[in-house]
């Protein structure tokens, strides 16, 4: 089948699954139009909850349990760590990963580290990023085994070979101004996912990838 | 004199327009004009990113339908108006291609389906597209309401990635996921129905 005569089918497809997606994009349209006439009463609302609950509940709360948070803040900081430096994320999942590659010192990069609950050593994935105010850069890293589902990130079917690395590329956004690419790839049984985009020379994010790549 | 004379286009309902076209009153397209011409505009701009073009196959789908009604009586007129525009959208895309790759939703939307479909022109066997439509309608029709809606604004009306995901509230990687699924479950589905080729 090609292009064409796919796009020519799609233009017989039935005419009351037109008219009922166009309804359906009418409707919540409009939904959202009385959304945004609702948001001063939602405001007025939300903002009485708080003063309420400044002036009552959080004192009370204070007192009576020492403290707060919750169950989901908790579960969260028992199954992410962040380090400050490469040298103590290596310290943790060795030095087998392409993110060895990277120069560290030329910007500066979070670290942080997803694992089983209060147990950095039984580790996921990584997320290496550095955003500065005109781009971003940010490397995943999925250890075995992980959910091939959830971490695609790529639905290009477009492929390049950087360093005889077979590797997907998809550009999220071009749209004369910004720039925004998704790639993935396998290295080593590991799942890499790379997102990086910017308002400026695309060079930039390439040669981070080649630095990535070892190339 | 015109028989409409209402300020808001929207006023006027779709049979009202229709009964204008088989009465063969001229004021049927300024009706249409002033009630779908922004609707047929952008989704002409969709697939052709082009102003002029999109202007010209506006005027082409009023003249189609003007030609078409009578004898056809259309019961959903937006749907049908919808029809006739994206068909001639398509035909000036496939015109213009020649000349230069043209940076539209369509082109981008055609590119996700590599690998299912191919840029050639088909080899020996052309299935035919009216056909071919009609299963690609039963199995939109097998769709859930959300993967319906990711599938005709995607490849019915090449509306963007961004869009699609506003609308529906969930992420752009969740609607990319979705059209690689959709790409997926649709070959199967043809190649059961024997008319993938």
């Amino acid at each position: 089948m090609n292009q064409k005569n796919f796009n020519e089918a799609i233009g017989y497809i039935d005419d009351d699954l037109v008219e009922s997606y166009l309804s359906q994009k009418e409707t919540d349209i409009s939904e959202k139009s009385k959304q945004g006439r609702r948001k001063p009463v939602k405001w007025f609302l939300a903002a009485a909850c708080i003063c309420f609950a400044v002036i009552f509940v959080i004192p009370l709360a204070l007192i009576n349990l020492g403290g707060f948070g919750s169950e989901d803040d908790g579960y969260y900081e028992s199954t992410h760590t962040q380090v400050k430096t490469y040298d103590e994320l290596s310290a943790i999942i060795g030095n087998d990963t392409l993110l060895s590659n990277l120069d560290f010192s030329s910007e500066e990069y979070t670290f942080e580290v997803e694992h089983e609950p209060n147990n950095v050593s039984a580790y996921h994935s990584v997320s290496v990023t550095s955003t500065a105010e005109d781009r971003f850069f940010n490397v995943y890293v999925y250890f075995p085994p992980y959910d091939e589902d959830e971490t695609d990130f790529c639905f290009s079917g477009n492929f390049k070979v950087i360093n005889s690395v077979k590797v997907e590329v998809d550009k999220i956004r071009d749209d004369g101004q910004d720039y925004e690419y998704a790639l993935q790839f396998y290295y080593n049984g590991c799942k890499y996912v790379v997102r990086g985009g910017g308002n400026e020379n695309e060079t930039e994010f390439w040669n981070r990838v080649s630095q990535l790549m070892g190339e | 004199m015109e028989k409409y004379n209402s300020t808001n286009p929207a006023d006027i309902s779709d049979a009202e327009i229709v009964n204008l076209y088989w009465l063969r009153d001229e004021t049927a397209i300024k009706r249409t004009d002033e009630k779908y011409g922004k609707f047929l505009y952008a989704m002409a701009l969709n697939i052709l990113h082009e102003h002029r073009d999109c202007e010209e196959c506006r005027n082409d789908t009023y003249l189609s339908t003007w030609n078409a009604i009578p004898p056809t009586k259309p019961v959903l007129f937006r749907a049908f108006i919808a029809q006739i525009m994206r068909r001639t959208a398509i035909n000036r895309y496939y015109k213009n291609i020649g000349k230069r790759k043209i940076p539209s939703e369509l082109t981008v939307s055609m590119e996700e389906c590599e690998g299912f479909i191919s840029e050639e022109k088909s080899s020996d066997e052309e299935i035919d597209a009216r056909e071919l439509g009609r299963l690609i309608s039963d199995f939109v029709r097998g769709l859930s309401p959300k993967r319906q809606y990711i599938f005709m604004g995607r490849f019915y009306f090449a509306d963007s990635v961004a869009v699609i995901a506003k609308e529906l509230k969930i992420t752009e990687s969740a609607v990319y996921k979705e059209i690689k699924k959709l790409r997926k479950d649709l070959k199967i589905f043809l190649e059961q129905k024997e008319a993938y080729v």
